[in-house]
């Protein structure tokens, strides 16, 4: 398979970028059933959060396969 | 403590399992006169409304239980022939009120299992990798084609004037080409798929994708939709895009959409 096409079947392996998938997937605006008493997430800026890092772990893959740039981390 | 009850997805009927849930808990059916909901107790230390949403931030926590609850939807998704899974984290105080739920939305959850109904989700992510260099977006354009041909011919004062505008103009064909790719994507999907969703997208990410999509793909044409992402990832010179896809997942995204909105 290609190296720049990433196919992940149904996630099993704990891998981080599946799992960052799989969390983007479960926590992004799926069903919520909304009754009374029902206990849920609030969702808020989750979106975000997820597609965030998920993002960064493809950024991080990349990484893996070219040198860093040297780049200032502030602390 | 008390456990609770964890909802992980809606069926039309409950199907033979002996399940696996969150912690390792058997999942077990909820049902009333024509929907059953697959469920399993939880801590209410851990699942009660406030410690829940502080949980859900720390991966370490979230991972095994959001891997537990995609493995009992994916054993669902396959052996059954609707599932409207579930986000994660839908919690209720007792089975009576599960019931109740199925009761009351009997109607939206049918219609939402019938949309459903023999079918996959995937995900597809564009990226772009590296920006097409100055000579592919002048092939791809007869305007820059003609600006360099009056630069050619123009003397050099006027020359100097149009190269400038020529340097704006490349910047609204690269915009373009990358416009055209991602609604090409999305045009390729559409000939195979039931449906597709445009995510919506961060506005400050640095890696922001030029497009992902929640697609709808019946489980019967999922190696017709496979090849025809295979050929849109070598339908660009490399290393212009990366291609992103993930699934089959159980409808996550479409099992909660409202039907007019797709």
């Amino acid at each position: 398979m290609a190296e720049n096409f990433v196919s992940l079947s149904a996630p099993t392996s704990a891998d981080e970028l599946s799992l960052l998938e799989l969390s983007d997937r479960l926590l992004s605006r799926g069903v919520v059933l909304t009754g009374e008493a029902t206990i849920s997430v609030a969702g808020v800026d989750l979106i975000y959060l997820g597609l965030s890092v998920v993002l960064t772990a493809v950024e991080t893959l990349r990484r893996t396969r070219e040198p860093a740039p040297a780049r200032d981390h502030p602390a | 403590m008390s456990p609770l009850v964890y909802v992980y997805a809606v069926l039309p009927r409950p199907i033979a399992t002996k399940l696996k849930g969150i912690d390792a808990q058997p999942v077990r059916w909820v049902v009333d006169d024509v929907l059953a909901a697959a469920v399993s107790d939880v801590p209410d230390e851990e699942f009660d409304e406030a410690p829940l949403n502080e949980h859900v931030r720390d991966l370490s926590w979230l991972g095994p239980r959001a891997m537990a609850h995609q493995e009992v939807n994916y054993r669902l998704h396959e052996d059954g022939e609707a599932v409207v899974p579930l986000a994660f984290g839908t919690v209720f105080r007792d089975e009576d009120r599960v019931r109740q739920l199925l009761h009351d939305q009997r109607a939206a959850l049918a219609a939402r299992l019938e949309a459903v109904r023999g079918r996959a989700e995937w995900v597809i992510t564009l990226h772009v990798i590296k920006e097409p260099d100055a000579d592919y977006v002048a092939a791809a354009s007869p305007a820059i084609q003609a600006a360099q041909k009056e630069i050619a011919s123009s003397p050099p004062g006027r020359a100097h004037l149009l190269k400038r505008r020529l340097a704006e103009l490349q910047r609204d064909e690269l915009r373009r080409i990358q416009a055209e790719s991602a609604e090409e994507v999305v045009t390729r999907l559409r000939e195979i798929a039931t449906d597709v969703y445009l995510e919506p997208l961060p506005t400050d990410t640095i890696e922001r994708p030029l497009v992902r999509a929640s697609v709808l793909v019946p489980r019967s044409a999922e190696a017709r939709f496979v090849d025809q992402v295979e050929r849109l990832r070598s339908r660009w010179p490399e290393p212009m895009y990366r291609v992103l896809l993930t699934g089959p997942w159980p409808p996550y995204r479409f099992g909660g959409l409202e039907r007019d909105s797709g």
